[in-house]
């Protein structure tokens, strides 16, 4: 029960994937400066994270391991995830137009986001189980979406502050990582 | 229904020979990287206890996750080597750590894997720091840490100082 | 020459690190020494000269509607090769660039780059960008990578510059260190390039009319 929480706490806090791991920075940089977009974002990304780990969790373990096939991990995991945020576009499209009219436009941009194929990636180089995956999922997802709202927190505020030109944009926003990082850094060590 | 027919066989024919090239490759370097892992940790092993050859065997005790006989040319068993995952700060260290059976006294530590910080914890590699451990028997027990490297530092210490503790004492008992 | 404007595009005037802002990721992970910042970049300067060349070669048969998908089995495939490559022949760097390398399938230079040009431009041209967008990011790597090196280690590509006198700026081993230099880095490019279009601006205008 501890190593479960401990997954969890690491993912969230003391391992972020933002701040510890440098993952999906590409729409953490373009998505966190309105609090509104952040929390789309970032609950779209957990909802596929979650997913796309128990699936390739099973592709993992019964096909690729079973038929000995470790090569073609990388292309097999990014199909899934493509296809399945292209399966869930479709769908909500389709069923859910509200919820596409909220989260839709993000999900293309999940397929590229390094966050859910590292995830993939970490999960089968922990020897996780399916539970370990599962949790290790959500909590990365949550702490994807801390990272964001804290973000577009600060770069909300930000914008009525007087910054060089030169800095306004990206710059401001890997500074401020930095800082975030930073801070994210004294968690480390907290859990044995 | 034409339409889609056609995506799926362009899909699945690129991935075809997506596939063919992969295994071609695999086969290629599959060897060469089996041979680099086997070689890094005989490298390793012989840094720690130098010895004609080793042998992997079963060692049910806490701090060792792998555990080696070391022989001499003669197939006398000179010492032991025991992989022990000490917690660090931030990452599982493995220590690779060398007994000799007859004099009982650890020979030398290797840090085979860990993920420290970069600069910190990770001085715990410098030689200064793992030449402590070069020849020592139970009775020292005082190790010096790194400074600005506590928990990593203390983490190997204490790991080093747990297994041979157990090591010894299984060899004074006979049992390996 | 065409193919030469658009191999030049990626070193300076659409570099993908410091101007496009694509592939964050391993620009900030590896590049805590400059050794790992050059490998990392020719890794990927591999893989998008192999999946240029390819997405080109097949860019008449392959269906809209299925391209995408179509790039990422082929990027995937030679992230694979680049990898298992390492793992082979470099395992001391594979180790250090760890997951960062199949990371590389979803660089958002290389499917950005196979979307915007190698699906829809001939060989020799596409070969062009993918070399130059492959070799701009490299550089900007590499110079991350040394910078970090440099203030860190007080090293550059494993040679001590700096004597022992000199305390370590630990931050730069650490992500903070990583994305500050990088935000640094950028703000200073945005600097150069607005001078540079000033400068250019009022030459062309002959005076001090604003630009």
């Amino acid at each position: 029960m501890l190593d479960i929480f401990a997954i969890f706490f690491a993912a969230v806090v003391t391992e972020n994937f933002v701040f510890y791991r440098f993952l999906g920075l590409c729409p953490f940089l373009a998505m966190s400066n309105k609090t509104r977009t952040a929390v789309g974002m970032g609950i779209a990304v957990t909802f596929v994270l979650v997913i796309s780990n128990a699936i390739t969790w099973l592709l993992q373990h019964f096909v690729l391991d079973k038929l000995g096939l470790p090569f073609l991990q990388y292309a097999s995991f990014i199909l899934v995830i493509a296809s399945l945020v292209q399966f869930i576009e479709m769908y909500m499209h389709k069923y859910q137009a509200a919820l596409y009219k909220a989260f839709g436009i993000y999900l293309p941009l999940i397929t590229t986001n390094c966050v859910v194929l590292g995830l993939v990636l970490l999960t089968i180089l922990k020897s996780y189980n399916f539970l370990e995956a599962l949790i290790f999922a959500i909590g990365t997802g949550i702490g994807y979406t801390l990272a964001l709202i804290i973000m577009s927190g600060i770069r909300e505020r930000l914008d009525l502050a007087d910054v060089p030109e030169a800095l306004k944009g990206i710059p401001l926003a890997l500074i401020i990582t930095g800082l975030l990082a930073l801070a994210f850094g004294g968690f480390v060590g907290m859990i044995k | 229904m034409n339409e889609t027919l056609k995506l799926a066989i362009t899909l699945m024919v690129i991935s075809v020979f997506s596939a063919a090239a992969l295994a071609v490759v695999y086969e290629k370097t599959y060897p060469i990287i089996q041979a680099n892992k086997v070689g890094k940790l005989n490298n390793a092993l012989k840094e720690v206890l130098p010895a004609e050859h080793y042998e992997e065997f079963k060692l049910d005790v806490v701090n060792a996750e792998r555990s080696f006989k070391a022989f001499d040319k003669d197939d006398n068993q000179t010492g032991l080597i025991v992989l022990s995952p000490a917690p660090g700060f931030q990452s599982v260290i493995k220590v690779l750590i060398g007994i000799d059976t007859k004099t009982k006294t650890v020979t030398n530590i290797k840090i085979l894997e860990h993920l420290e910080t970069p600069g910190l914890g990770s001085r715990i590699e410098e030689p200064d720091f793992l030449g402590q451990f070069k020849q020592q028997g139970l009775e020292k027990q005082d190790f010096d840490a790194i400074t600005g490297a506590t928990i990593s530092s203390k983490a190997v210490i204490d790991s080093v100082k747990e297994t041979a503790d157990e090591i010894i004492k299984l060899i004074e008992e006979g049992k390996i | 020459m065409s193919a030469l404007k658009d191999l030049l595009n990626g070193i300076w005037k659409q570099n993908p690190t410091f101007r496009i802002i694509l592939g964050m990721c391993p620009a900030l992970a590896v590049t805590n020494a400059a050794i790992n910042g050059l490998t990392m970049g020719l890794a990927t300067l591999f893989v998008l000269l192999a999946s240029g060349l390819f997405v080109s070669l097949i860019r008449n048969l392959i269906p809209s509607k299925i391209r995408i998908p179509c790039y990422i089995v082929i990027i995937a495939t030679f992230v694979t090769i680049a990898d298992y490559f390492l793992a082979a022949y470099y395992p001391a760097i594979h180790e250090v660039l760890g997951i960062y390398v199949p990371l590389i399938v979803v660089n958002c230079i290389i499917l950005g780059r196979m979307e915007a040009f190698a699906g829809k431009n001939p060989i020799k041209n596409s070969l062009a960008d993918a070399f130059g967008m492959g070799f701009g990011f490299t550089w900007a790597l590499v110079l991350l990578g040394a910078i970090r090196e440099f203030l860190g280690f007080g090293a550059i590509f494993g040679f001590k510059i700096l004597g022992s006198w000199y305390p370590q700026m630990v931050v730069m081993k650490l992500p903070t260190g990583a994305f500050i230099t990088l935000g640094l880095l950028i703000a200073l490019m945005n600097i150069v390039r607005k001078q540079r279009a000033e400068a250019a601006c009022h030459a062309h205008e002959g005076g001090d009319k604003p630009c």
